[in-house]
């Protein structure tokens, strides 16, 4: 192993973190190597550099409506209201489902329950029964309602 | 760490099913109440001339195609029909018509129409709006008794 190639690994050092022996057979060999030398000046030199870009683009950005809407997040979750809204806000499927299974569950009963019977559906005035001996009974069907008219024992029924 | 609840879809039905029957409830309630009624006694004949009692008028096109040409009020009353009990309608030959609800749907109803003597009973359904036209009594000497019925008048 040549002696640049042992000195190498320790051309990235930073100050303080070799040993002083390490560090004074370091400087004597960067002494008497120009090659050294120039490799541990250009990582001196960089060294720091991304760290410097990154501080300098995150200082550009302004945090400050972040940190107001993460606030005002917190605040609101302290509150029921602010509970519930960001709960309709992060379930909308099942916000709408909750609203829509109810509706839909008390229309059908309220169609169920309130709307015409078939028979009626075709007119009320369909619906007729009748238990007579008075003969033949004739039913007129008007949009009025209905006309019940009893028969005679002669078959005249007045029409 | 926020908590959120399970969510029920069949529990939020029957819920919603529970609330319209219980919104059903009053409706149901209102039936067995009762259904108010306008019953007036009709005497027809057939002797000319041609004459429709004034107070009858929103009966004449219900009538105006029976054989009949004089149509007389005979009385006129606004019971309340139940269901499962008669009102009893007296009638100028003496007997009587027993009106009774059968069934009430929203603004359906079932009437029955019974005239004991007669041994004839008769169930008919009108809605809101319409009224029952029923003879209650044969015809003799060219004279018949009618009644009209109006639920909810």
């Amino acid at each position: 192993m040549s002696e640049c190639s042992h000195y190498a690994p320790m051309l990235t050092a930073r100050p303080g973190e070799l040993p002083a022996e390490d560090a004074a057979a370091l400087q004597r060999h960067l002494d008497a190597c120009v090659h050294c030398r120039a490799l541990r000046a250009t990582f001196l030199a960089t060294e720091g550099l991304l760290a410097e870009g990154l501080l300098a683009k995150a200082a550009g950005r302004d945090f400050a409506p972040f940190t107001d809407a993460v606030m005002a997040r917190v605040a609101r979750r302290h509150s029921a209201r602010g509970r519930v809204f960001d709960w309709v806000t992060h379930h909308r499927v099942r916000t709408a489902i909750s609203a829509l299974v109810p509706a839909f569950a008390a229309a059908a009963l309220v169609v169920y329950l309130h709307g015409p019977t078939p028979d009626a559906g075709q007119g009320s005035q369909n619906l007729f029964e009748l238990t007579s001996d008075c003969g033949v009974t004739t039913v007129l069907k008007t949009d009025q309602g209905p006309v019940v008219l009893m028969g005679d024992d002669d078959g005249d029924d007045g029409t | 760490m926020s908590q959120h609840r399970s969510f029920h879809p069949f529990r939020t039905l029957i819920a919603a099913a529970a609330l319209s029957a219980a919104a059903f409830v009053p409706s149901e309630a209102a039936a067995a109440e009762g259904v108010p009624a306008r019953v007036r006694v009709v005497k027809a004949s057939r002797a000319a001339p041609a004459q429709l009692d004034p107070r009858l008028e929103d009966v004449r096109k219900q009538i105006s195609a029976l054989a009949w040409q004089r149509w007389e009020l005979v009385s006129d009353q606004t019971p309340t029909l139940t269901q499962g009990q008669s009102t009893f309608v007296d009638l100028p030959d003496g007997g009587h018509a027993a009106l009774s609800i059968v069934e009430v749907r929203g603004s359906v109803v079932t009437i029955e129409v019974a005239m004991a003597q007669k041994n004839t009973q008769s169930r008919v359904t009108v809605e809101k709006g319409q009224r029952l036209v029923h003879q209650v009594a044969k015809e003799k000497d060219g004279v018949a008794l009618f009644i009209v019925v109006t639920p909810w008048p």
